[in-house]
């Protein structure tokens, strides 16, 4: 994902990457990575390419959705495991949930945060370029 | 009330550290906005350090065509209500805009504000952290930086705006007038920023002859008295920046400055253009 010398940079400044290092999911766990997507400034649209795995101690029916909209983005049967791509394009946090689509219940959520760097917004900003 | 004083105290001692704190360097000051975000309400700041490594091929005679280095950046906006304050020390330079809006509406907007306009230079050119005397302009007397004050005019679009400036000289450098025209667009894309300006600048004869003028005590063999009229410029920037986390951005830029020939002619002007690029870190508190 990164060149030779970004990564180096990164190490020697002690900077912590947008893509945190892999975490394997637990039992009935649902993990999203990365888990925090960093905008540059306060109110504009942040973008990662998020891998949400889960992950279940059963064979079962589950469905990913959004938790607050509640939209179904993929299905599995008799799955007890899987993984989706998911293209964060968000000016908010957005947290997922998995479901059993049996019962409807709620078997494990994560979040993708949403961050940024500058606070503020100014209209009459002069940016110093060198 | 109380709580915006104890920082906003605390802000100015941090101010006027920044502002004493002073080298010479050769910079260019752009408006840039991105008029889609909708501006923090009251209070609101952000400041920054960084460093980077630079590029440049300077318009002084005498100065290395390629010099290059490393450079420190010391960075704080502020806004408050009709008043905003930017601090941009990219070369530790004096950077300093102060604005208060008069008028905001419609997409139209009136400030008056006061600025650094062109960087000082002495004997031992512009780089930052020279200290021999360049034997082309050994015996020049020191040039110092400008501070303007005026009226600017702009017109906004979503990610783009244009400016037209009046600007005078009140800190008795060259006393001189400044009018500068800037169009600046802001291309966000995935999560970086991109930024591209075009300008044109018109000195006053004031100003182009106390910075590229020789006067008889400054001549020699070699360097001929000058004096001459009004002169321009123009100039072309791109920066790119990019958030590597929550604190962390990724910065690069490059910078391009045409002079008319008013400046091109003097004896301590070896060419027509000056081109500069950089890159580096910044962190944001």
């Amino acid at each position: 994902m990164y060149s030779k010398a970004s990564v180096i940079l990164l190490l020697l400044l002690g900077i912590n990457p947008l893509y945190a290092s892999d975490t394997k999911p637990l039992d009935n766990s649902l993990v999203a990575l990365p888990d925090t997507c960093v905008a540059l400034r306060e109110g504009r649209k942040c973008y990662a390419d998020v891998e949400l795995n889960w992950q279940h101690s059963t064979l079962g029916n589950y469905c990913l959705r959004d938790a607050t909209s509640k939209h179904i983005m993929q299905c599995w049967l008799r799955q007890s495991n899987g993984k989706f791509n998911y293209a964060f394009d968000s000016i908010e946090s957005i947290s997922f949930e998995l479901i059993n689509s049996d019962t409807g219940k709620i078997i494990a959520s994560a979040q993708v945060q949403l961050q940024w760097v500058y606070q503020n917004r100014q209209k009459k900003r002069r940016w110093r370029l060198f | 009330m109380r709580l915006v004083q104890n920082p906003l105290q605390k802000l100015m001692i941090f101010v006027i550290s920044v502002c004493l704190w002073h080298s010479p360097s050769y910079a260019s000051n752009r408006y840039y906005a991105d008029n889609t975000l909708e501006p923090t309400a009251g209070f609101a700041w952000d400041w920054s350090a960084g460093a980077g490594y630079y590029i440049e091929d300077s318009y002084l005679v005498g100065m290395d065509s390629y010099s290059h280095g490393v450079l420190l950046d010391i960075n704080l906006a502020l806004s408050y209500e009709r008043f905003y304050l930017d601090i941009d020390h990219s070369q530790l330079s004096g950077g300093v805009i102060i604005g208060y809006s008069l008028i905001d509406k419609f997409d139209w907007g009136l400030d008056i504000l006061g600025t650094n306009i062109q960087a000082g230079f002495n004997e031992t050119g512009l780089d930052l952290y020279a200290e021999g005397t360049i034997k082309e302009l050994d015996g020049i007397k020191s040039r110092r930086y400008d501070f303007d004050t005026g009226l600017r005019l702009t017109r906004r679009f979503e990610n783009s705006q244009i400016s037209f400036e009046y600007l005078h000289d009140i800190s008795s450098a060259h006393n001189g007038w400044v009018v500068n025209t800037f169009f600046s667009h802001i291309l966000p894309w995935q999560n970086w920023e991109f930024r591209t300006g075009l300008g044109f600048s018109a000195y006053s004869a004031d100003f182009t002859n106390y910075y590229f003028g020789i006067t008889p005590s400054e001549a020699t063999p070699t360097r001929p008295v000058y004096h001459t009229g009004t002169s321009t410029s123009m100039i072309f920037e791109f920066h790119a920046e990019y958030p590597l986390n929550q604190h962390w951005v990724f910065l690069g830029g490059w910078l391009s400055t045409w002079f008319s020939n008013e400046i091109v002619n003097s004896p301590i002007v070896s060419q027509g253009y000056q081109h500069k690029a950089m890159m580096g870190v910044r962190y944001v508190f």
